[in-house]
């Protein structure tokens, strides 16, 4: 049996003194479609930050099989791929020279794009129907165009563990829909990995396998849809009342309803519990 | 066969940068106080290429044209190259569009320098003691910042910015103990290119040459930086490594440009934004275009520098603001792309 294509193994990161992440443990199997659920400051971006390095952890971190501490920098860029919550977007820079900034950890300091780079860099841009922005001005795209083009650049890297940050969080519900449904498609059709944190509870339930919500932290849950959003759980750690429609094939819809003071005040108790 | 390509430089814009540098460069070496004949003093530069016969020209022409204004006009060239280079690498690696060679305390610390060098008398130090405090300020603002902030740009311009006071300060304090050299501090500042022969030309040279080459072989790097240190650094950028490289190549072109030209501002801010609204953003176009138009700009500033109130010469940083503004704002009012 080969290694998850990830594996976390009791990772802990804390920041200024604040212990933000704890003890995590998370198998992500090849090809899977896992989303990280969990209310504001549980902790998601932070842990997608120590899986790519840019925040120092403590704990165990293997992609492929393979600890990461032992990866370079470069290696460790190869191997995973990450599309930031909010991503920093040069203006004046043009969609091709964009992406191609995603071969980075394929070329040495002083080297210049071969045929090899130029061909990875198409794929992104043809795999998110970009090619023809290809020579507009970021400053001149929407949204939603920005949304695909950072994803392209991600794909452009060629890793095959994708980590995606909130990539739905500035977006319209029908561009939300379209760009994870893009992932999934780049998912198949590439053969990646992905690991996404993503607020929309509904959304996240409709495209991902797997759910693992975390809160204070800590994974508190994991499993299926269907096991992970319950109307008792969103509650305990959203502090939100919601009705969670079953739609029988392990997938829900999650719709939050007005919640009169009594129900505030006992999610609020609820929340102050865990 | 795929059609994706960065972005580089155009024919076009290879061909107006080559004859905007070698028309500047012409129409520096031929007018002055002393009217050359163009044909022959055009060939006389030339005739150490076998086969080029040099035409009569008198000795007192040939000097004027090989040891005055030949260098003088080789020493703009390069000095406008240095400063417009760092500029644009200052810019790119601090991601701040008002950087310029001296963000970091180097105009300060050459000042600091010159002034020690004029008011003790050591008069000949003066190109050294500049290029030691420029170097010294940046180091100290680089310390001391990635003391403060990890390395984080924010916080080494700052450290720039409270090196620079500092040492303002104390040169401002030892002008004023030594009112009897003020002038001479003063035109110092206000910049000046020299005419002393190659000797400047060769001691600028070999900075230039090393400095741009790094900065134009880093050139990708400086758009990797641009989507921040954090996603530089998941795209395997080692980006502290990146950036002290950058700085420390541009510190020394501008060091060794201050040391011999005094204090000129303006171009390292102004020739990579004039670059960015005609060619686009990308530091693969930004930096060689910024080395080639800082140079041309530079030795016309200088050509207006030493004519215009001939036989008086006017400081170069005056003429560099002075043409340069109005026509930066044209081209700034003509210019279709947004300015970032």
């Amino acid at each position: 049996m080969s290694a998850p294509m990830l594996s976390l193994r009791s990772v802990s990161i804390e920041l200024d003194g604040h212990s933000i992440v704890e003890r995590v443990g998370l198998d992500v199997e090849r090809g899977e479609f896992v989303g990280i659920v969990g209310p504001n400051g549980a902790g998601k971006t932070t842990l997608l930050g120590g899986i790519v390095g840019v925040v120092p952890y403590a704990g165990e971190i293997a992609i492929d099989g393979r600890p990461v501490d032992a990866m370079t920098r470069r290696e460790r860029a190869r191997a995973v791929a990450l599309v930031p919550q909010r991503p920093m977007i040069p203006p004046g820079m043009s969609v091709m020279d964009y992406v191609l900034i995603g071969r980075t950890p394929h070329l040495g300091l002083l080297a210049t794009e071969s045929t090899s780079d130029y061909a990875a860099a198409e794929v992104g841009l043809r795999s998110l129907d970009l090619e023809q922005m290809a020579e507009r001005e970021m400053a001149s795209l929407s949204g939603g165009e920005i949304q695909r083009v950072v994803l392209a650049r991600a794909l452009a890297q060629g890793s095959p563990l994708m980590l995606l940050d909130e990539p739905t969080t500035a977006l319209d519900v029908g561009h939300a829909q379209r760009v994870l449904g893009l992932v999934d498609a780049m998912r198949r059709s590439c053969g990646l990995t992905v690991v996404a944190a993503i607020h929309d509870l509904t959304l996240a339930a409709q495209v991902c396998d797997r759910l693992v919500m975390m809160s204070g932290g800590r994974v508190v849950s994991e499993g299926r849809p269907v096991s992970v959003l319950t109307e008792s759980s969103i509650r305990a750690h959203y502090g939100a009342t919601v009705r969670v429609l079953d739609e029988g094939d392990g997938r829900v819809v999650v719709i939050p309803t007005r919640s009169d003071q009594r129900g505030s005040e006992e999610a609020a108790s609820a929340m102050e519990q865990t | 066969m795929t059609s994706i390509r960065p972005s580089r430089v155009s024919a076009g814009l290879a061909v107006a940068g080559a004859v905007a540098l070698l028309g500047a460069i012409t129409v520096g070496v031929l007018i002055g106080p002393v009217g050359l004949p163009a044909g022959s003093a055009l060939i006389t530069i030339f005739d150490w290429v076998p086969g080029v016969e040099a035409p009569e020209i008198s000795a007192a022409h040939r000097s004027i044209l090989l040891d005055w204004r030949l260098p003088r006009v080789v020493l703009g060239a390069l000095v406008g190259a240095c400063l417009a280079m760092s500029g644009a690498a200052y810019q790119g690696v601090f991601r701040n569009p008002l950087a310029d060679p001296y963000l970091l305390g180097a105009a300060a610390g050459a000042g600091l320098g010159a002034t020690i060098a004029i008011v003790t008398g050591s008069r000949p130090f003066i190109a050294l003691a500049a290029f030691v405090g420029a170097l010294v300020a940046v180091a100290f603002a680089y310390v001391l910042g990635r003391a403060a902030g990890g390395g984080a740009g924010a916080a080494i311009i700052l450290a720039g910015v409270a090196v620079a006071a500092f040492l303002t300060a104390a040169q401002t304090y030892l002008q004023q103990r030594n009112t009897d050299t003020l002038r001479e501090v003063y035109v110092w500042i206000l910049g000046r290119l020299s005419t002393n022969g190659w000797s400047d030309v060769l001691s600028l040279l070999p900075y230039a040459v090393i400095s741009g080459a790094v900065i134009f072989a880093l050139r990708r790097n400086l758009d990797v930086l641009s989507v921040g240190d954090a996603e530089a650094g998941a795209l395997g950028l080692p980006v502290a490594r990146v950036r002290l490289l950058l700085v420390v190549a541009a510190t020394l072109a501008t060091a060794a440009a201050v040391a011999v030209s005094g204090l000129i501002g303006f171009v390292g801010i102004i020739v990579p934004h004039l670059v960015r609204l005609v060619a686009g953003s990308s530091y693969r176009v930004v930096v060689p275009l910024s080395m080639v138009f800082g140079a041309a700009f530079l030795v016309i500033t200088d050509l207006g520098a030493r004519t215009i109130m001939s036989p008086a010469e006017l400081p170069i940083g005056v003429v560099t603001a002075f043409l340069g503004a109005p026509f930066f704002l044209l081209v700034l009012r003509r210019s279709r792309r947004a300015v970032q």
